[in-house]
């Protein structure tokens, strides 16, 4: 698992992770762009993942 | 004549002498002789055929240890086997006559292991039952029996001559040559099979003790088949890669091992014939070879080219002698765990047997060898499978489970058929029926929608005002009150610029003024962080500063940069603050965790995961107004939360432990301590408790015990049904933080078996294991434990990488959620509850603490004085072993500035350098086991009192010599042999010991003087000397 090539993928609430790159991701989840090795995609959002509070709490200021 | 065993008879001497009553080394010849039998002729046959074959008169004498083979001369007294002839009532008894013989074990000092019965059912129908130690003769023999049998059986009733070629080689040569042989292969199979992987099976098999001799009735065989068109692709597929179809499967075997365990380095082993030289074919002996093979399995590959490693693998190890496990360095279940063999051979004589014919007949074998032991052979086309197990699971359900293993084999051959270029990760293996099991252990994730946990409180309060809320000492606290006070402080924290969405620290004792303050956080709009009273200064700041949070709420003097708010601070006006609406995304509480690089992570909580727990705990636990809940776990440790707000949630007492937790004994045996109804205990404290049951006052009133955080045992869930049977409800439960406390739960109840589980998921909950692939795997097979559904966190602060790692997207829930991967191993069991297997990684549980070694290591490599580090767990303590200059009390010292109490190892071993395995790992078999001396200047104990306690100390503290001022911590003592130790000298002397002593009297002369003490107090009305005759008796 660790050496296939997987994508960077986010869901609605701009939350992050990780998934095959030759699987579809899950209802909800789409790709950014992203794609590369799983320490490569975990880089990028470590550098991209900028407010870690879910999108919908973001729009109350919490 | 005497000669030395061959090294494979040498191991079955060895083995029948430590398990005597072990049959499965008996083999057999069993077949039906329909016609008319000459018995003259059959005894002369047997005769003949063992003045040929030397191993049919060979008996084995011990000397000083050592065993001999002695082999009678052709035609002695005593080298005849005598035929036992047997009349048979009917069919039925016939058999039960053979399965008799088949099933006993040999005595290999009684003469030669070989017994011969024949069986009469009627005039022209008899069964010939041949049975002998496999010392003496392997599979192939039997058939070289049955030929030479019948040749000599015909020739002796025609009378002419025997048509055999002269034996060139007898059993005791070849065991010379044997012994010469597998001396020279034993550095190959040394280094083979170094390191073997963790002997794991589908189905739990080999966990427990086997069935063994005497309890056949765990040992059972379950058949399947695979049909002709699957049996001749494999055939095709075997020809098309230049190999055998015995390969073919033993490739499968492996990918169906490897598809239950997730291993990609799996032991298999197999028999071959040991017969690749012609003088060898036609000798009755034990020459078949018992060969490991071990497939490497890495990388996911194809079907085919996997059968390209294992078919490389074989050429290469079956083509050695085999040598005795016991040279290889490891015990035979590690290297050994499960057996896969392809019969060849053909069942009846290839030449006739006088005027009988030769058919079979039901031999009633029930002997397995290892735990999980397969055989196959073709039968009309077909591929016929036996899948043989002893037991060994544990399990009542082992016989369904292998059953459903042999299923998924068949599957999995049809998929190799089908599609053999596929990856063995995408081959078929799992049924319709796993498939539809899976579903309905995944559990539901939907989450029910209720309020948050202040609303939850805040209906309470409304309920019952008047209801005593928290019980801290001599202090009872109403809800009214608590919701009065928590509103002040909530009203102060807005004051001081808390806002909504914020982190606020709490630092506080075990005391009403922490459980307020938890309150009025919330009722501020923030989440609160706890720490511990005591937490070093350093790892305070950066918690806090990782949050975000510049507020604590504390009594303490805080480092630069960060505002404390006295908890009982009542600034005018503030109580006129409402509590606003909690928003079920807002974070409700953060809990920093041990981080596996050496920086802890903080896990942020929403109200919405906390809810849906609280609102099921209430539920599952029963909490109403009346019951009294202890307030055990630590607040820095999130499971506070499970005592605390269910409780609060219900209207119930939540009694506190101002003395610390492991004063609970004292408090249970304090007035009012008979009142408590419900304990929520960490698993590694229960399991003392129980080892001191007698000794604790177990409140009558008590109705529930929540255990958690480690694996329980399943002795003492006996031990605590004996003595409760059903009258306390014991619930042990699963969860990591980042899923919101527990996720699991299993009532361990009436009639456990094997390791207690850990249950199935809780509400608004859902569980999967999944493979290293990332599809779920059904019973008996081993997986990560992923958890989805209301209670997953909302990730590490500040940490994207590590939360994107661990917090993945869930397929199986709602659109966009996510699931949290624990890092756990576990395995659904036939009942479909979860077993608990330990840790993907290094990560440890000392004492219920969860402990990734590699912080620690990182801080102890900070120290210039520590070249290498490692840190493991040895009998419930925290092991650093190192190399360098420093000393452990330095290095103590060095980590208790950063680090909490838990993380900071209570024994240190200084080495030269850390022993390493041939693959570069750190060899934990090698590491010594540390060692506690008692200090420098040893004074003896002399008083009976100092005796009795110093006995004490030895046996629970493992340290063979203790002196009176030895120190209870400084020779590894902690909270929970603080509690054996108190119950051990209460039922001594009879006088009750606070926990809370242990602590306060360190040294044996300090403790012993306190039980002086104590029992002149306790004994007042009697003399002086009665007391001392009391201590003696109590010493002695």
């Amino acid at each position: 698992m660790t050496d296939s090539p997987m994508l960077v993928v986010v869901n609605d609430e701009e939350q992050f992770s990780v998934w095959w790159s030759d699987r579809e991701p899950p209802a909800g989840w789409r790709p950014t762009g992203f794609a590369g090795t799983r320490q490569e995609c975990l880089d990028h959002i470590e550098t991209v993942w900028t407010d870690m509070r879910p999108l919908s709490v973001r729009d109350l200021g919490r | 004549m005497r000669a030395p065993l061959s090294p494979g008879q040498e191991r079955l001497w060895l083995l029948q002498k430590l398990s005597p009553h072990d049959a499965s080394y008996t083999m057999y010849l069993v077949h039906r002789l329909r016609g008319p039998l000459d018995p003259d002729a059959l005894d002369w046959a047997f005769a003949d055929l063992a003045a040929r074959h030397e191993g049919l008169r060979t008996r084995f004498e011990e000397e000083d240890g050592v065993p001999w083979a002695v082999a009678e001369p052709a035609g002695a007294p005593g080298s005849l086997p005598p035929v036992e002839r047997i009349q048979a009532d009917d069919e039925e008894h016939a058999r039960r006559l053979v399965a008799e013989r088949v099933n006993a074990p040999f005595d290999l000092a009684e003469g030669v292991p070989l017994r011969v019965a024949l069986i009469a059912i009627g005039p022209l129908d008899h069964v010939l039952c041949v049975t002998m130690h496999h010392i003496i003769g392997d599979g192939w023999s039997l058939g070289i029996l049955l030929d030479d049998l019948a040749e000599y059986y015909t020739a002796r009733l025609h009378g002419r001559a025997p048509n055999l070629a002269p034996l060139p080689v007898q059993p005791s040569d070849y065991a010379r040559w044997q012994r010469r042989r597998a001396e020279r292969a034993v550095p190959y199979w040394q280094e083979r099979l170094a390191d073997p992987p963790p002997p794991d099976l589908p189905c739990g098999i080999g966990s427990e003790s086997p069935g063994g001799a005497g309890d056949d009735d765990r040992v059972a065989y379950q058949f399947v088949r695979a049909g002709r068109k699957v049996a001749d692709e494999l055939d095709r597929l075997a020809r098309e890669h230049r190999t055998t179809l015995f390969t073919v499967l033993m490739t499968a075997y492996q990918v169906l091992l490897h598809r239950h365990t997730g291993h990609t380095d799996v032991l298999v082993g197999t028999a071959v014939a040991g017969r690749d030289r012609v003088e060898l074919e036609s000798m009755i002996g034990y020459l078949s070879q018992t060969v490991v093979l071990r497939g490497d399995l890495d990388g996911d590959p194809s079907f085919v080219e996997l059968l390209g490693r294992i078919r490389q693998e074989a050429l290469t190890a079956m083509s050695r002698p085999s040598v005795p496990f016991e040279r290889i360095g490891h015990p035979v279940e590690a290297l050994m765990p499960t057996m896969f063999i392809l019969h060849t051979q053909a069942g009846g004589p290839t030449r006739p047997f006088g005027d009988l014919s030769v058919g079979a007949f039901p031999h009633g074998y029930r002997q397995v060898k290892l735990g999980l032991y397969v055989e196959a052979w073709l039968e009309d086309g077909e591929l016929a499978m036996s899948f043989g197990h002893d037991g060994s699971s544990g399990s009542p359900h082992e016989a369904e489970a292998v059953r459903r293993l042999a299923d998924r084999f068949v599957l999995l051959l049809e998929s190799v058929a089908a599609e053999s270029r596929r990856r063995i990760s995408e081959l078929r293996v799992w049924t319709a029926d796993d498939e539809a099991d899976m579903r309905s252990m995944a559990g539901d994730g939907a989450g029910t929608l209720g309020p948050a946990v202040p609303e939850m409180i805040a209906e309470t309060v409304r309920r019952t005002p008047a209801a005593v809320a928290v019980a801290c000492g001599e202090t009872e606290v109403t809800y009214a009150e608590l919701d009065r006070r928590a509103a002040r402080l909530a009203a102060v924290l807005r004051e001081r610029g808390v806002r909504p969405g914020d982190v606020v620290g709490v630092c506080l004792p075990r005391s009403v003024e922490a459980i307020t303050a938890l309150l009025a956080v919330w009722r501020a709009g923030a989440a609160y962080l706890p720490f511990e009273p005591d937490e070093p200064e350093e790892r305070l700041a950066f918690a806090l500063a990782d949050a975000g949070a510049t507020r604590v709420i504390t009594n303490r003097a805080l480092p630069a940069g960060f505002t404390a708010v006295d908890p009982l601070d009542d600034e005018d006006g503030a109580a006129s603050g409402e509590p606003g609406q909690t928003r079920p995304g807002d974070v409700a509480y953060v809990i920093f965790t041990s981080g596996s690089t050496g920086r802890p992570k903080g896990v942020a909580v929403e109200h919405r995961a906390i809810a849906a727990r609280i609102r099921w705990m209430r539920e599952e636990y029963g909490l109403a107004p009346g019951d009294r809940v202890v307030q055990f776990a630590s607040l820095s440790f999130d499971t506070h939360l499970e005592e605390v707000f269910p409780a609060l949630a219900a209207g119930a007492t939540l009694v506190l432990l101002p003395g610390g937790a492991a004063t609970l004994p004292d408090l249970l045996a304090a007035p009012g301590g008979e009142r408590v109804t419900v304990l929520d205990l960490p698993t590694a404290y229960w399991h003392h408790l129980v080892e001191e049951i007698d000794q604790i006052a177990w409140p009558p009133a008590l109705r529930l015990v929540v255990i958690g955080g480690e694996q329980a045992s399943g002795g003492a869930v006996a031990r605590w049904r004996g003595r409760f049977g059903d009258g306390v409800r014991l619930m042990n439960t699963y969860g990591p933080t980042e899923a919101a406390v527990i996720a699991t739960a299993a009532d361990l109840g009436a009639t456990p078996y094997g390791r207690p589980p850990i249950g199935r998921p809780i509400g608004a909950t859902t569980v999967h294991l999944l493979d290293a692939a990332g599809a779920p795997v059904p019973k008996g097979a081993i997986g990560e434990l992923v958890i989805g559904g209301a209670g997953v966190a909302r990730g590490y602060l500040r940490r994207p990488a590590l939360t994107a790692a661990a917090f993945v997207p869930d397929p199986l829930g709602p659109p966009g959620s996510r699931r949290y991967r624990t890092g756990d191993r576990a395995r659904w069991n036939q009942g479909g509850a979860l077993e608990f297997l330990g840790r993907i990684d290094g990560q440890l549980k000392v004492r219920g603490f969860r402990i990734e070694p590699g912080e620690v290591e990182a801080r102890l490599l900070d120290h210039p004085g520590v070249g290498q580090a490692f840190v493991t767990v040895h009998a419930e303590e925290l092991v650093a072993y190192v190399t360098g200059t420093a000393t452990g009390e330095e290095l103590a010292a060095h980590l208790a500035r950063t680090l909490p109490r838990h993380l900071v190892p209570t024994a240190w071993v200084v080495l030269d350098s850390l022993p390493l395995t041939s693959r570069g790992k750190v060899d934990r078999t090698a590491l010594p086991a540390p060692v506690r001396a008692s200090s420098a200047g040893h004074v003896p104990p002399d008083s009976d009192a100092e005796l009795l306690v110093a006995e004490i100390w030895a046996e629970l503290l493992g340290v063979a010599s203790i002196g009176v001022n030895d120190d209870f911590f400084t020779l590894g003592g902690h909270s929970l042999l603080a509690t054996r130790i108190a119950a051990r000298l209460r039922r001594a002397t009879g006088v009750e010991v606070p926990v809370r002593t242990i602590f306060e009297r360190r040294t044996v002369a300090e403790l012993a003087v306190a039980l002086e003490d104590l029992l002149v107090a306790e004994l007042e009305d009697i003399s002086e000397e009665e007391a001392e005759r009391l201590l003696s008796s109590a010493g002695g």
